[in-house]
């Protein structure tokens, strides 16, 4: 009897959160991306809302649906200038903080163990160039930071495969993660200040 | 509207060189299948080529308010001028790991 009954309330409680569950998942989609879209400056944020809900509206069901409006609401939180999405970024600031002391050390040891003999990569020549063409932002590059990392491991770095330099960022992905972190959050101030005070 | 070099990562050479190929104006939806980029990254990077001037955007036909329209995106002449230098620096880079 009791495993009769335990089946119906199974069975029962399952179909209502089922329901519940297919509601919500039909729900959300068009308000997080709404919500996406609102991170933007005004210029931007009505076309955003209608081209990324006609975007959901290209997918099939709910649950791609809602992956979709996931990644609206991260490029939102990416790439908004508003005061909401500077408050969620402020997370980063204490890693960038840390990201500034581990390039310190970092770049303190190009120079101590002559590392700038070493000529870039051209790609991270290029980096250079563009991070120095955005305004001279002073945080590493992934590539550079590969490079120095390298030292560490007595650098064949000039001719060491490319799988092989893959493994290197693997070893230092902290400093790598950090590094990020510091960037997004160098590049959102920025962005938000430009907002507000103008170029 | 343009702005600085957009960041040249594989996956914004991936829009490009889809862009490219299809010779014709494509949806952000169409794009994100057939590249398999989650829209988290593929919106921010079409956001950064059109203000690049690389791409541009227009609303596919129908009247605004019925239902949401898609947004078509095509490359510009800088656009596939750019890419194609791009890649040329990539395959010279890759030519040195041969």
């Amino acid at each position: 009897m009791k495993t009769l009954i335990a089946s119906l309330l199974i069975a029962t409680l399952g179909k209502v959160l089922a329901d519940e569950l297919k509601e919500w998942l039909g729900w959300l989609p068009p308000k997080l991306i709404i919500w996406a879209a609102k991170r933007f400056p005004d210029d931007l944020n009505e076309r955003l809302s209608e081209e990324w809900l006609a975007h959901c509206n290209d997918l099939p069901g709910n649950v791609a649906k809602l992956w979709h409006s996931f990644g609206c609401a991260l490029s939102g939180l990416r790439m908004g200038t508003d005061i909401a999405s500077l408050f969620l970024t402020i997370v980063f600031i204490l890693p960038c903080e840390l990201a500034g002391l581990v390039e310190f050390f970092l770049l303190l040891s190009v120079h101590v163990l002559g590392l700038e003999k070493y000529p870039l990569s051209p790609d991270a020549e290029r980096n250079r160039r563009l991070r120095k063409a955005a305004g001279g932002l002073q945080v590493l590059g992934l590539n550079q930071l590969w490079y120095i990392s390298s030292d560490f491991k007595r650098g064949d770095q000039k001719d060491a495969a490319i799988e092989k330099r893959r493994s290197w960022i693997f070893s230092y992905w902290v400093g790598a993660v950090l590094i990020g972190a510091g960037d997004a959050a160098v590049l959102r101030y920025r962005r938000y200040a430009d907002r507000l005070f103008g170029e | 509207m343009t702005e600085k070099e957009p960041h040249l990562t594989r996956q914004t050479m991936l829009v490009l060189s889809l862009l490219i190929e299809s010779g014709d104006a494509i949806a952000g939806s169409a794009i994100a299948s057939a590249s398999d980029l989650a829209s988290g990254t593929l919106y921010p990077i079409l956001i950064r080529l059109e203000k690049a001037g690389w791409i541009e955007s227009v609303w596919e036909g129908g009247q605004a308010g019925t239902k949401p329209r898609r947004r078509l995106y095509m490359v510009t002449g800088l656009g596939t001028r750019r890419a194609r230098q791009e890649a040329t620096e990539w395959k010279r880079l890759a030519e040195r790991f041969a």
